[in-house]
Parts: structure tokens; C-alpha cells; sequence
């Protein structure tokens, strides 16, 4: 279920379930206004027309992008360069600049003080480029260009594309910078990516691109990167762009580099390069930053880490190993990698803890014993083909969920829920928890600050605060209560609080190990 | 009509169509109105019932922001955000409805289930149902206005006075909580 999914059945309901009021509505504007303005009958029609007139050529408009968008002028080709900085600049048929614009602030800075109107667009690129190097916004560190050329003439659009992409090549390397130069022909509408977030039609298309390449990035994260970080991910083999075509390569000097990521995904498995084959080193975006991603085989079990491009962290790691699945003694088996997804038939009892022992761990982790709890839900699941057992039960109002490795007994994840919002109302007796107001027995003396937030929060997790990457605390008011939540990671796990600033409880925690 | 209906299948709102309902209702004409409503019932209601949180108070204050539109057309000044002024009249009618109560109300499973004609599939409702318990007051908000108000995140943020970055982090606090429900309903 995609983000646009949930959203857009969110939305569903609620247009299904607006009330509809509008005579309600007509006839109280009515009172309002004392009297009805009758329009005299000719005008009425006449501003029907007007108005479905303007109409239609608002669907005309949306519906045949090259009028619309080189409407009346006499634009022939809209020309778009993106670094950070992006400018749009607008041609006539001879290539001469009517409109040179700045879509951004960066843009802004770059072309103060130009006046491109007239000139042609050899003396426009010059001037641009000038201004982009002497404003630091291309560099060794961030040397890569995007041209965009959009043209109802595709045989004039491509030549000007050529023609733009060499002629910024040869600038870029009289200024000794080994750039990466990216152009594209653009031949459909981006208009609405492009104002949604309010990017250039040049960015939102190769956006576009590379999300058709790889599902599993989204827009919205790549919208806020450099030409220069899509550069790299292009890179990644399977991010094949094929309708961009790049002469030179980004720079990734502004990162740790290939080799040392490898370095530390090594040592992190404890093995070296000679031992290991089928490696690979590419450019990924995972979790809101740029990672190396560091794939390799060793032995029978595969690895994978997620290394950030700029500190070396470890963001994510995956080992897996074929060596669990013996059961039946090693012979008919299809999968030659790893058994993702493979059920073993015989479950190896030395490495399945059992359902009993699942339970007792997480009722130990709970504080609680099985007497205790109510609506009680244990089940397996699969998952990267391992065994996990899911425990599922209350206490009280209180929802408690664990998976538990069948094989090590470890926690991989645990959240709590206080269900305050569904039982408040039924079981509060004096109305105080639930009004809108702030709380009026909160008392000043108790309520904990930030600082304090943070350390219930890392205690809890077992966590110092030297260790935990990401930490943000922010504050809300829910159902009348000041809370804090806490947000920290440490490695792949990511660890989320909610607690009370009253009295510093926790009303809420989570805990989700990437796997 | 169904332009309007092709325009609302598109997803998107256009600004410049509701901007322009709105001046020609300044002018007084009252059919303005009735599209201005067709275009935007659902963002409105929709928020509104995300702050009071319960659909009678919800229809009420559906009913108080077009008439208020109607009345204050004529100060309305032109700056490319009309959905943003139609809400803010939304938003403070909500807060003072709120403050007029002296006991906030849950939204209890019954009265939901008396709001007027409900086409929308089961699991729809349900969701709804869902984003209105297990998020937070904010988290709400920011979904229900981004899912259909058409606007932007940081024409979000400064609706509801909220520094971006906050808006951006219960945006997506709020899917990973309605995304954890569907998978666990889906589960069941």
C-alpha cells in the first residue's frame, strides 16, 4: 500500500461522508443578504457562457501541453539547467533567449545582475555557467549539470540538446572541472510533479525516470537531492536511466569513497576482500540519506550493508546464512542462493525455541506472566526465511506485540500501546483526561523537561546516549496532555517514545530493527 | 459539472479555478458558491472534523465556513493560496466551537455511524475510523488536510503554525501508523 493509496482512500471516505448542506447554506445567505439579486436574464446567460468558455480553455490548457505552455509567445524550446541552482530559460525558433527565469533561490543568486533577453543561446549558457563557478555552485565536490531540453520540434529539440550538452562540456573543462554532464529530451508533461514539488520540468523528469527504474524510491525523497546525488544513484546499475545520457562522471570526492566502504563493511562481517566474491559497491538512498551499498558473498551466506556516504556509518546490514536450513540432508534443493522464502519441511529443533519459550520472553520483557494477560495471540511467520514467532496480548487497556527469533530467542522488535484515544472516555470517571485544554492538575513540579524526556526514553532502551544516532525530541498536545516523543536509531534499529511530560511515563514505545 | 468532476478525478484542486469562484462571488453571484462548495466540501469537512472530531459539530461548521466565504468574499485578497484562506476561516471556526464546549468528545463508534449517507466502501470507513483513534491531534490534521485540501506542506505548516520540518515528521509518523493498521487488518 503505497503512500498516494492510503491517502487517496482517506480521502474517499471522507467524500463519501460529507454531509450535504449546500440549500441549507443558499437559503441562509439568502437571509443574510436580505434579498435575493435577481441578474437581469441576458447577463445571466452571458456569464454561464463566460465561465464554461474559460472553463473549456482551462481543460485545453491542461490537456494540449505545447499551447498552453508556449501559448502566445513566440517560444519555440524551453530549455531547463539543474545543479542546485535551476534555471529556465525560454527560446524562439532561432535559439535567442526571450526569458531567462530563476525557480529557485539559488537561481536567483545566480543570475542577479545578467540580462539574458536577447542574446543567443551560446553568449546565455557562457554567462550562466561563469556565474555558476564563480558562485561556488559547481565545483570539484559538486560537479554535475542537468540540461533539459523541451521542443514541439523533436528534431530541433534534440540537436539543441547536443548542441547545449557539448557546448557546456567544453566550458566546464576550459575551467579544469571534470563535470558529469546529464541531458535529456523532455517529450511529457511534468507540469503537476513539477509544481507539487516545486522543482524544475528538467529535475521532475528524471525524477521520473529513475522511479521508473527503482519502485522503491519516492518522489518526494528524491525531489530534494542535487543533480549531483542523482548522478551517482544513476550509477547504480539497477537505476538504469536510459533516456539521459551523461558524459562524464559525478564526482563522489564529498563522500568516504568506494574503498573505504568496503573497508568497513569487512571489518564490520569479519572477513577480508581475498575471501569474499561477487562484490559490488554502488550508490543507494535509503532512509533519507545517501548510502553505499556493499554486497558480497562469503562462504555460503551473503552479506549486505548500507554504509552512509558521508559518515560510514552503518545504516543497514543484512547476513544470510543458508547454513540454518539442514533439515532435509542437503540434496534436492532448488535455490541456489540463499533460501529466501524456501519453508524448510523438518523445523530443526536445535534452532527453534519453541512457542512456550517465545511466550515466556516476552511476557518476561513485559513484566508480566501469562496469568495476567488477556486476548493472547501466538503465531509464526516467515520472514528473509527466518523463523519468527509474533506475540500478541494485553494488558489491561495496554497492547503489547513482540517477534521473537525462533531460532536465537532475541527480541527483533516490541511495541507497546496504551490505547489511551479508544478507552479514555469509557473508563475515565471525571472528565479531567479528556478535554482540549491542558490538564489542570498538571503539576509544575513534576512535569519533566526535554532533558529528562530523553533520558527516560534511552534508559528504557537499554541505550547511552553516545550511541544513539538521530536523536530528536518534540513536543505535543494530545487529548489535553503535553507529551514528548523521542526518536533515536542505533544501527538498524530504530527506537520511538511517547511520554507523558506530567510525570515523565511512557505511554508508548517502539522498537523496529530493519531486516 | 463534469468539469468540475473531471477536475476532481485528477486529484488535484486547481488554485486558479478556486481563486476565481471566489472573486465572482465577491461580485454576488450566488452560483459561484455552489461550485466553490462541490470543489472543496470534502477538505473542509474533512478538517474541520479532524479538529472537533465529531460530525455533528463537523456539519455545523461545514455550513458556518461557506457562509462566512459568502460574507467575507469581498475582502478577499488574491495571494495564490485560496484553499488556505478557506481553511483558516475552517480552522478558527473549529478552535471556537471547540472552546464553546466544555467537555471535548471522543469520536465514538455510534455517532459515526449516524453520519448521513456513507457510500464509501467498508474498509474506507474503517480507515477513516482508524486516523481519527490511533493518530495524534497533529498527525490527523496534517493527513486528512494534505489528502485533500491539495495543499502543500508548507502551506500545511503555516495553517496549522507549524514549522515545516514538524509537519514533514507527522506526515510521515501518521502513514507509518495507518500503513502498520492496514497491514495488521489486513492480516486478520
Amino acid at each position: 500500500m503505497t503512500d498516494r493509496e492510503i491517502e487517496q482512500r482517506l480521502k474517499q471516505a471522507v467524500e463519501a461522508s460529507v454531509p450535504d448542506v449546500l440549500e441549507s447554506v443558499m437559503a441562509r445567505c439568502d437571509d443574510q443578504k436580505g434579498q435575493v439579486i435577481k441578474m437581469p436574464k441576458k447577463k445571466n446567460i452571458f456569464m454561464k457562457v463566460a465561465a464554461i468558455a474559460a472553463s473549456l480553455a482551462l481543460v485545453l490548457g491542461i490537456s494540449l501541453f505545447a499551447f498552453s505552455y508556449f501559448g502566445t509567445e513566440s517560444v519555440a524550446t524551453v530549455v531547463t539547467l539543474d545543479v542546485n541552482p535551476s534555471i529556465e530559460l525560454k527560446l524562439d525558433k532561432n535559439a535567442r533567449v526571450l526569458e531567462a527565469n530563476a525557480l529557485n533561490d539559488d537561481a536567483a543568486r545566480v543570475l542577479s545582475g545578467m540580462e539574458l533577453k536577447d542574446t543567443d543561446l551560446a553568449t546565455a549558457t557562457n554567462a550562466i555557467i561563469g556565474s555558476l563557478l564563480k558562485n561556488g555552485y559547481l565545483h570539484e565536490l559538486a560537479n554535475a549539470i542537468l540540461i533539459s531540453v523541451e521542443d514541439e520540434d523533436s528534431v530541433r529539440g534534440a540537436q539543441l540538446q547536443e548542441r547545449l550538452s557539448r557546448e557546456v562540456d567544453d566550458l566546464l573543462s576550459a575551467a579544469s572541472l571534470n563535470a558529469a554532464v546529464l541531458s535529456q529530451y523532455v517529450t511529457h508533461d511534468v507540469e503537476a510533479l513539477s509544481n507539487e514539488y516545486e522543482i524544475s520540468h528538467g529535475k521532475a523528469a528524471l525524477i521520473e525516470q529513475l522511479l521508473t527504474a527503482n519502485p522503491s524510491y519516492s518522489f518526494e525523497a528524491l525531489a530534494g537531492l542535487s543533480v549531483q546525488e542523482l548522478s551517482l544513484l544513476m550509477d547504480n546499475p539497477k537505476n538504469e536511466v536510459k533516456s539521459v545520457s551523461t558524459t562524464g562522471t559525478a564526482s563522489d570526492s564529498a563522500y568516504i569513497g568506494k574503498d573505504k566502504a568496503k573497508a568497513i563493511a569487512f571489518e564490520a562481517a569479519g572477513i577480508v576482500e581475498a575471501d569474499v566474491f561477487d562484490l559490488d559497491v554502488d550508490f543507494d538512498y535509503e532512509q533519507g540519506i545517501l548510502v553505499y551499498e556493499v554486497d558480497f558473498d562469503c562462504g555460503r551466506s551473503e552479506y549486505e550493508y548500507d554504509i552512509n556516504a558521508v559518515s560510514g556509518e552503518i545504516v543497514h546490514s543484512r547476513v544470510e546464512e543458508e547454513s540454518n536450513y539442514n533439515g532435509n540432508a542437503g540434496n534436492s534443493n532448488e535455490s541456489t542462493g540463499s533460501n529466501t522464502g524456501t519453508v524448510p519441511v523438518q523445523p530443526d529443533t536445535a534452532t527453534d525455541i519453541g512457542e512456550e519459550k517465545a511466550k515466556s520472553i516476552a511476557f518476561a520483557h513485559a513484566g508480566t506472566t501469562e496469568a495476567e494477560v488477556t486476548r493472547l495471540y501466538v503465531h509464526t511467520e516467515y520472514d528473509d526465511g527466518r523463523l519468527e514467532y509474533h506475540v500478541d496480548f494485553h494488558i489491561g487497556t495496554t497492547e503489547y506485540e513482540y517477534e521473537i527469533s525462533a531460532a536465537t530467542g532475541n527480541i527483533l522488535d516490541y511495541d507497546m500501546d496504551t490505547n489511551d484515544d479508544d478507552y479514555d472516555d469509557i473508563y475515565d470517571d471525571d472528565g479531567r483526561g479528556s478535554e482540549m485544554q491542558p490538564s489542570s492538575s498538571a503539576d509544575p513540579a513534576t512535569q519533566i523537561s526535554e532533558e529528562e524526556a530523553k533520558r527516560i526514553a534511552l534508559a528504557h532502551a537499554g541505550i547511552a546516549e553516545a550511541d544513539a544516532s538521530g536523536l530528536r525530541v518534540t513536543s505535543e498536545y494530545d487529548d489535553g496532555r503535553l507529551e514528548y516523543q523521542v526518536d533515536f536509531r542505533v544501527g538498524s534499529t530504530e527506537y520511538e517514545y511517547e511520554i507523558l511530560a506530567a510525570n515523565g511515563s511512557i505511554l508508548d514505545y517502539d522498537k523496529d530493527t530493519d531486516d | 459539472m463534469l468539469l468540475m468532476t473531471l477536475l476532481q478525478e485528477a486529484g488535484s484542486v486547481s488554485p486558479c479555478l478556486t481563486d476565481d469562484l471566489i472573486k465572482r462571488l465577491a461580485t454576488g453571484e450566488k452560483e459561484a458558491l455552489a461550485e466553490l462548495y462541490s470543489e472543496t466540501r470534502a477538505a473542509v469537512y474533512g478538517f474541520s472534523l479532524s479538529i472537533v472530531k465529531n460530525t455533528a459539530d463537523a456539519e455545523d461548521i461545514l455550513q458556518d465556513t461557506y457562509l462566512k466565504i459568502y460574507s467575507s468574499a469581498g475582502s478577499y485578497k488574491s495571494k495564490g493560496n485560496p484553499m488556505a484562506w478557506i481553511l483558516t476561516i475552517t480552522k478558527n471556526l473549529s478552535l471556537m466551537k471547540l472552546r464553546e464546549k466544555s467537555r471535548f468528545q471522543d469520536l465514538e463508534d455510534h455517532e459515526w455511524e449516524a453520519a448521513a449517507t456513507v457510500e464509501a466502501p467498508s474498509e474506507d470507513r474503517q480507515l477513516l475510523q482508524a486516523a481519527m483513534c490511533i493518530l495524534s491531534e497533529e498527525e490527523r490534521q496534517v493527513i486528512l488536510l494534505h489528502a485533500l485540501s491539495g495543499m502543500k506542506h508548507r502551506e500545511i505548516a503555516a495553517l496549522l503554525d507549524l514549522a515545516l520540518p514538524t509537519v514533514l515528521s507527522k506526515y510521515h509518523r501518521a502513514l507509518k501508523k495507518l500503513r502498520k493498521y492496514l497491514e495488521g487488518a489486513d492480516a486478520q
